[in-house]
């Protein structure tokens, strides 16, 4: 795979003019060209714009200028995000013969005000409706660890690329796992914010209720750069806090060891395999707890998760599903068939389920800082396998994925997700929880547990 | 909505409401998603809430 470098690295190295962010670019190119076509991460590449963007930071640097925390550093999104110039896929063959998005998404458009150079889009799920980035119409995304295998979904080319270091940083989404799943498999490290905390503008919805954006890094550094320049109230976006921008890249090795954590059991820990159940020990051992905490209802939330998805994507998509249901995923359109046929009285159940779901984990948050859960049941699997056996469970693979995942998207929590270092073994992913606007504290344990050499971006083995 | 003939009924009564058509290949697989997500709110349906428990106050986070 290709050459991994930090953004903070390449940051600096183009800032003090050891490097033009024209030969970052280049590189970058010539690394998605050489090593994208055995991983179909890439759904387009933006090799001219990306040159004139590199092109533009040289001169404000020539000039004596800053162009920002993200000076030159190569990014790219899933191709949900609006793109000026770029069609929005959302990962559909529909959206395909749309006109071009008009201007950049909010997230897009802070990334590249900070110096980022925009290199391309990504390839995921249909509608983001998927674990497995395993798309009937733009093919399947290959995790870097194994190509036989899925890099998880529906941001599977975002943690890929991530992963395979064609790119330090990515933009994903994140309904019921969207985010954290691909982390996991793909052994890198995911942020879903708290719902709210970034802006959706500019963003295909999938359900309004659950979507939240975030990102991938390969090193918690590079996670709060980015995290630090997405922040912040946006008007565009009615669902977006107005609360203040409250930077963690500045704060990461404050309060080192004084997290109070605990691990979920009961749902949290049904069905994991071996190495799963290791990977979260490792993590609550570091952190010093055997603690295990009861989250009540959680079976229940993943439930009504499931059932608000079908329901409002399925409202969502009612015009398509009506007039054009042959040009879906069979898998998306039949799912998202069912969901519009819900009874309402169960789509209000499950919001009401909300509120009081959500009361019982902030229960907990008054005695941990940090919750511990593994992210996905097991690792990732090969491509086209529907079924996996644990234990004397065959279950499946497209909806046991995010088992973990949905019930915590559900009341909107912040997870910051960290890939464990497993050494020979596909990667493991652990889900750290923390209560609502509460990024900081899981940055700075994301950051402990790296330091400690717990965590960590996962070698590509070949 | 528990037996099988009682779904596809459903199924049949509801698409046309929706305006969806349901043909040989699609009928089967849509039935199999909506007997997942009626077993799915089983699971949640019948909890008791409050009668406050107001959807609006959901994102209160």
């Amino acid at each position: 795979m290709a050459k991994t470098e930090s953004a903070l690295d390449i940051a600096l190295a183009i800032r003090s003019g050891q490097r033009s962010a024209l030969s970052v670019v280049q590189q970058t190119l010539a690394a998605i060209a050489e090593h994208d076509p055995a991983l179909n991460a890439f759904t387009q590449v933006l090799a001219d714009e990306a040159i004139t963007q590199a092109h533009h930071i040289d001169r404000i640097v020539a000039g004596g200028g800053d162009p920002g925390p993200l000076c030159g550093v190569p990014f790219a999104v899933k191709n949900l995000f609006d793109v000026r110039g770029v069609v929005t896929l959302a990962g559909s063959r529909i959206n395909a013969s749309l006109p071009p998005a008009a201007s950049d998404a909010t997230a897009v458009s802070r990334l590249k005000q900070a110096g980022g150079v925009l290199v391309g889009c990504l390839n995921m799920d249909e509608y983001a409706y998927g674990f497995t980035t395993e798309n009937s119409h733009y093919g399947a995304t290959r995790n870097p660890h194994d190509t036989t295998r899925v890099a998880g979904g529906s941001s599977g080319g975002s943690a890929a690329a991530v992963a395979a270091g064609l790119v330090p940083l990515s933009l994903g989404s994140d309904t019921n796992g969207s985010i954290r799943v691909p982390a996991a498999l793909c052994g890198i490290y995911g942020l879903k914010p708290t719902f709210g905390r970034l802006s959706r503008h500019g963003v295909a919805p999938f359900v309004h209720s659950l979507d939240h954006v975030g990102h991938f890094a390969r090193t918690v550094a590079d996670l709060a750069l980015a995290y630090d320049v997405l922040q912040g109230a946006n008007a565009a976006d009615p669902c977006c806090s107005i609360r203040n921008v409250e930077p963690v890249s500045s704060a990461l090795n404050d309060n080192a060891g004084s997290a109070r954590a605990a691990v979920l059991g009961g749902w949290f820990t049904r069905n994991s395999s071996p190495a799963v159940a290791q990977a979260v020990q490792q993590v609550a051992a570091a952190l010093g707890t055997g603690n295990t905490v009861q989250l009540p209802l959680a079976e229940a939330a993943r439930a009504a998760a499931f059932c608000l998805t079908s329901a409002e994507g399925g409202a969502l998509h009612l015009t398509n599903l009506r007039q054009q249901p042959q040009n879906f995923d069979p898998a998306t359109r039949d799912r998202l068939m069912a969901g519009a046929l819900l009874p309402s009285r169960w789509v209000l159940q499950a919001q009401r389920l909300r509120r009081v779901f959500l009361d019982s984990a902030l229960a907990l948050f008054e005695h941990h800082d940090v919750l511990i859960a593994a992210a996905t049941p097991f690792q990732a699997t090969p491509i086209g396998q529907t079924t996996i056996q644990l234990g004397e469970a065959q279950l499946s693979v497209r909806a046991n994925l995010g088992l973990y995942t949905q019930p915590i998207s559900f009341i909107g929590l912040p997870v910051l997700t960290v890939p464990v270092v497993v050494p020979g073994h596909l990667p493991c992913g652990v889900q750290l929880i923390a209560a609502p606007w509460c990024e900081q504290r899981l940055f700075q344990v994301a950051a402990q547990l790296e330091k400690a050499g717990i965590v960590g971006p996962a070698a590509i083995i070949r | 909505m528990t037996d099988d003939a009682t779904l596809c009924a459903y199924l049949d009564s509801a698409s046309q409401l929706a305006g969806l058509t349901l043909t040989a290949e699609t009928r089967e697989p849509v039935a199999a998603q909506l007997r997942v997500l009626v077993s799915m709110a089983q699971l949640f349906e019948d909890i008791p809430l409050q009668a406050d428990t107001d959807p609006a106050t959901l994102l209160r986070l």
